[in-house]
């Protein structure tokens, strides 16, 4: 239960600061959830990526400011609502169709979890690279306005896993530029993804108008229900568009939420009943981006495959526990430690998004400089202790500076196809050179 | 008088949480993350918390695991536990760093490879094309036998031995060869064994050298860096009495396999062992 409540604090926090997020939440903890053993971990990770979601949809709405990009249409409609005095709907209405997608995905992955296990026996290496490289072009396509960017930095991704030796049971390879025994254990993941993925986000964000106070009509809790059940019907459309489209690599979320509010303003316009500040809208793509929240989860958890950059991190982190993705999540580990915990999340994150919302945004008084500052040190101190109990304190600080350069010049972009390509570097290789084989093996 | 407590509580206090420090021990899994290394090594993890403040360490191949653990071992006062395998390049110089020595080495496993396919295969394991899955170094060994019986294989290459495995269900290729059996006796249900790469037949299955192969013993050795390795290896001796833990699940999942961790005479082994898989 501590680690559901921790998750529920660093996922408030995650939530309401832009900049900040689920991937630098999980680098500030890294040192902390090797600590933690793997159900712990998991546990936590799902508090925090569940209320990440949740709590976004209040800053979006009061503040104006999208604590995720999946909470843009809760600017648009939500703030809207918050002007018009309407506030208190807006927030009742995104977190009751959170927890309603939130549940309605869990019980229809709960109806399949069974079958689970069958996938591996279609998920032979041509449909893995399908996958994989699937992933990579949606990244690459949609993470940035120019593709051969995006491709360059997944190209820069790969060739930084690349470093390093490769040498087991006869077989493999050393790629070291330097000749330097830290190097062949490869480049720290922390120090990587710190200095590239991080840093260059620390420099985009300013700090939101905090002046915005619109007086609110007070309404009872009778009223906030009776009017989310007679708008259901949008909720319940947004747990279809979130669930089919939670499996879209790269940004589920932020592609769900988006989809289910043009859905929805398409068919109020079609009735001339649309204009800005729409509680249908609105509580559409908050269903939806909760219930993409759970799916996008599934591929990660049978699979082993990431489609997010926190996804990445944090398989990162389960597997150096020794934990096998394909092999050790079934049917007992899910509704043991998954489904159960996810319903007490989710019932726990609608009260903090809902009730104290009221209180949870005084977080957002703290200037973003100082918070980004902030970041910034606690992460070099998270670098140079993940560094520790390898006696490799310093290698992964002066990698993380060495790349901070290339960070800085990198701050207008998404580096999303970086990391992505980073992690799984030997993924892909692997993956590639039984390719060549199967391919050989024709001829 | 309250200084007098005061100082009291605090000795008791300082004294008794010396009293349950415990060591660090690093276990450096030198293996995949996917295979039976990581697995049998994150079971002692589990297990030996008890005596130890563990640290988990992914270090996969010699190259890193050697790297990580000269950083441990540049350290006084640090243990390190890995394991090594008899099928790894002994000549290489970061090899040498793990490859087990009468310091080093604690206990082995001795295990059987296998050559399985899908329990419908209609193919035989010798025929002229066949697809074999194989990871390390056994496509050198299998394209032996190959040149033994005239004949040509087509191999493979996956990650490691669950790649294999997963390649033979699927269909993609129709036998694998796998230095550990451990998942081919977990999908059993599926799978059929042609030849086991001992010398002798394990279950019914027959020996490789059946049809010309040579016998290929297989030993995960158990190696050790630090001052202590009596303590080690006595804690590792009394998890492994218990039913019920971690390690002593694994094995029991684990057939044809056979420890040595409760034997005493570990020259013996070793020696036997630098005899066989000499560093050349």
């Amino acid at each position: 239960m501590e680690f559901i409540l921790y998750g529920l604090v660093a996922g408030t926090i995650a939530g309401l600061m832009p900049g900040v997020g689920i991937f630098a939440t999980l680098l500030i903890l890294y040192p902390w959830l090797l600590q933690l053993n793997v159900v712990d971990c998991f546990i936590f990770y799902l508090a925090l990526t569940s209320t990440t979601q949740y709590v976004g949809s209040v800053s979006a709405t009061i503040l104006g400011v999208p604590g995720e990009s999946s909470s843009l249409p809760a600017v648009y409609e939500g703030n809207a609502l918050y002007k018009k005095g309407l506030g208190g709907l807006a927030i009742s209405g995104a977190a009751m169709g959170s927890v309603l997608g939130g549940l309605l995905v869990l019980g229809l992955i709960t109806l399949v979890a069974p079958y689970l296990h069958y996938v591996y026996y279609f998920f032979n290496t041509y449909v893995q690279a399908i996958v994989l490289y699937s992933v990579l072009l949606i990244m690459i396509f949609f993470s940035n306005k120019s593709f051969i960017i995006s491709a360059l930095l997944a190209g820069l991704g790969y060739y930084l896993g690349y470093i390093g030796c490769e040498y087991i049971d006869g077989w493999g390879s050393c790629h070291v530029p330097i000749d330097n025994p830290d190097i062949t254990t490869g480049l720290p993941l922390i120090s990587v993804i710190g200095a590239l993925f991080v840093f260059p986000q620390l420099l985009k964000f300013s700090n939101p108008n905090l002046e915005n106070k619109t007086a609110q009509i007070d309404t009872s809790l009778f009223e906030h229900i009776k009017f989310f059940i007679t708008n259901i019907s949008s909720s319940l459309r947004g747990t279809g568009i979130g669930f089919f489209l939670g499996f879209t690599p790269g940004g589920s979320t932020a592609l769900s939420s988006n989809t289910a509010h043009r859905y929805e303003v398409l068919r109020e316009k079609r009735k001339n009943r649309y204009e800005q500040g729409n509680y249908r809208a609105l509580v559409a793509a908050e269903t939806s981006n909760n219930a993409a929240a759970f799916t996008t989860l599934l591929p990660l958890f049978v699979l082993g495959i990431p489609f997010a950059a926190s996804e990445a991190l944090f398989y990162d982190i389960i597997i150096s526990k020794g934990f096998i993705f394909t092999s050790e999540f079934d049917m007992v580990f899910f509704m043991k430690n998954i489904a159960y915990n996810l319903v007490i999340i989710n019932i726990l994150a609608f009260f903090i998004a809902w009730p104290f919302a009221k209180y949870i945004t005084h977080i957002m008084m703290i200037p973003q400089k100082v918070l980004n500052l902030s970041v910034f040190i606690i992460l070099i101190f998270v670098i140079y202790n993940v560094g520790d109990p390898f006696f490799q304190n310093e290698y992964y600080l002066i990698t993380f500076f060495a790349l901070l350069p290339i960070g800085y010049l990198l701050r207008n972009y998404d580096t999303m196809p970086l990391v992505f390509a980073f992690i799984l570097q030997d993924r892909f290789f692997m993956n590639a050179v039984t390719i060549k084989d199967l391919i050989t093996s024709y001829f | 008088m309250i200084k007098n407590t005061t100082f009291a509580i605090a000795l008791v206090i300082a004294s008794t949480s010396f009293a349950l420090a415990k060591d660090t021990l690093y276990i450096v899994n030198s293996g995949s993350t996917g295979g039976s290394y990581n697995a049998q090594l994150t079971a002692w993890m589990t297990d030996l918390n008890k005596y130890y403040d563990t640290k988990y360490v992914q270090a996969k191949g010699c190259s890193k695991a050697a790297a990580v653990i000269r950083k441990i071992t540049s350290n006084e006062n640090t243990q390190a536990l890995s394991l090594y395998s008899s099928t790894w390049k002994h000549s290489n110089k970061d090899c040498q760093v793990l490859y087990p020595s009468d310091n080093k080495y604690l206990f082995s496993n001795q295990k059987a490879g296998i050559v399985f396919s899908k329990k419908d295969t209609k193919i035989d394991f010798l025929t002229d094309g066949a697809v074999i899955g194989i990871n390390g170094s056994n496509d050198v060994y299998i394209n032996k036998i190959a040149s033994i019986n005239n004949i040509n294989f087509k191999t493979i290459r996956y990650e490691n031995s669950k790649g294999v495995t997963l390649g033979v269900l699927n269909g993609e290729v129709d036998f694998g060869i796998t230095n550990s059996s451990s998942r081919f006796w977990k999908a059993i249900d599926g799978l059929k064994g042609h030849y086991v790469l001992s010398a002798d037949s394990v279950e019914g299955i027959p020996s490789i050298a059946t049809i010309g192969g040579d016998p290929k013993p297989i030993y995960d050795k158990y190696i050790y860096f630090g001052n202590n390795s009596d303590e080690l290896l006595s804690n590792m001796r009394k998890v492994f009495a218990n039913d019920t833990s971690a390690i002593r699940k694994w094995q029991d999942n684990i057939r044809a396999s056979i420890t040595n961790l409760n034997q005493d005479d570990r020259s013996a082994y070793i020696q036997d062992f630098m005899k066989s898989f000499p560093i050349k």
